[in-house]
């Protein structure tokens, strides 16, 4: 072995496996979990869109099984238009931000839809369908709750739902993108 | 909620078996919804995500974030997890994929971010470590982000090309072709 070689492996031997954090992150991560917890025990506008998007999964695992089924039959020109649009934007621009990190959210959202929009041609079109309809729901979910953050603009319970609605939309556009590409859109 | 197929890289299903992985009663009462078994896992690997997050998110101030973004999932995913795997390599799997997702989704405000803070964050660590390691620390740091992912988890926390593979959703050849990339510009750093 060479002696830079043997030189770097001996320093890397010499780091901490282990770093303290410089301060305890235990209670926000309870505190996540509990907020979390809280909006899962109580119904409300994400429920009820949890409940739309079940039976959209519950379609779209359908679509994706049948996948080898649509590429045998050819995906009708209609079918295939319906999806070739972009995504259904919401308008984070005219309605007044709530949450202090919701600049972040929507910079993060706008650059994985940049991203996701890059690739639609390589997308299956039922893929598509499915994002679109979850983005969506979620942008519905996230109007109605900043709709009733006007009237109770301190309520806890409803921040905390915007911000899961948040997240919830960044994990499907992630999700998206993270999805293997097919070439020309095709489904395999 | 997410209805899509998720590339089985992605998953967060254990996969890696390990016939010396101990069934944890902790890990147990925390499936069943005991958050103080939970808060104790916590306390046992906190330390070894924190590094791992520190170390791969390249942003000292991210570490933070990211490592609560690991435990808040992993308690949502837990029910999921088999014990095929130690706890640690789980913990490490969603570390991983919340740091990529992490890069992707701030890559643009990352560029436009100097660094200003030392990447050796942990107050204990930092009092105890030599400089050399320091410099090392820093010269992991300023590895591309791919490199810098696969050096540390290969280098420091020893895993297998293929396991890496398998958590970045490359080929092996890729991950060696990145360590081999980041020992070489570390060497450069620290011999220049």
């Amino acid at each position: 072995m060479d002696e830079p070689k043997r030189d770097l492996d001996e320093r890397v031997k010499g780091l901490p496996r282990e770093i303290a954090p410089p301060r305890d992150l235990w209670p926000d991560i309870d505190a996540r979990i509990v907020a979390r917890e809280k909006r899962a025990r109580r119904p409300n506008v994400l429920v009820a869109t949890a409940f739309v998007v079940a039976i959209a999964s519950a379609a779209a695992v359908a679509l994706v099984s049948r996948r080898g089924e649509d590429h045998d039959a050819g995906a009708s020109p209609s079918a295939v238009m319906s999806v070739s649009a972009p995504l259904a934007s919401p308008a984070p621009s005219a309605v007044t931000a709530v949450l202090p990190d919701e600049a972040a959210y929507d910079e993060a959202a706008a650059t994985l839809r940049a991203e996701l929009e890059a690739r639609r041609a390589e997308e299956p079109p039922s893929v598509l369908r499915v994002v679109d309809e979850n983005v969506r729901i979620l942008d519905e979910a996230i109007g109605a709750v900043r709709a009733a953050l006007v009237v109770q603009p301190n309520d806890a319970e409803l921040r905390a739902d915007l911000d899961r609605a948040l997240e919830d939309k960044l994990d499907v556009l992630r999700a998206a993108t993270e999805l293997p590409s097919s070439p020309d859109g095709v489904e395999r | 909620m997410i209805a899509l197929p998720l590339h089985p890289s992605m998953a967060e299903t254990s996969t890696l078996p390990d016939e010396d992985a101990v069934r944890d009663p902790r890990v147990r009462a925390a499936q069943a919804g005991d958050k103080t078994a939970f808060a104790a896992l916590y306390r046992e690997h906190v330390g070894r995500v924190y590094a791992l997050c520190l170390r791969t998110a390249g942003q000292p101030a991210d570490a933070d974030a990211i490592t609560q973004d690991v435990f808040v999932r992993a308690w949502d995913k837990l029910a999921e997890f088999r014990e095929e795997c130690p706890l640690s390599a789980w913990l490490h799997r969603i570390a991983v994929r919340q740091v990529m997702m992490h890069h992707r989704t701030t890559s643009r405000r990352l560029r436009r971010v100097e660094p200003t803070a030392d990447v050796e964050g942990g107050a204990t660590a930092r009092e105890a470590r030599p400089d050399a390691a320091v410099d090392l620390e820093r010269g992991i740091r300023r590895l591309p982000e791919a490199a810098r992912i696969v050096f540390v988890l290969a280098a420091i926390e020893g895993y297998a090309h293929a396991e890496i593979a398998d958590m970045m959703g490359c080929t092996e050849a890729t991950s060696r072709a990145h360590l081999f990339h980041a020992k070489a510009l570390l060497r450069e750093v620290l011999d220049g």
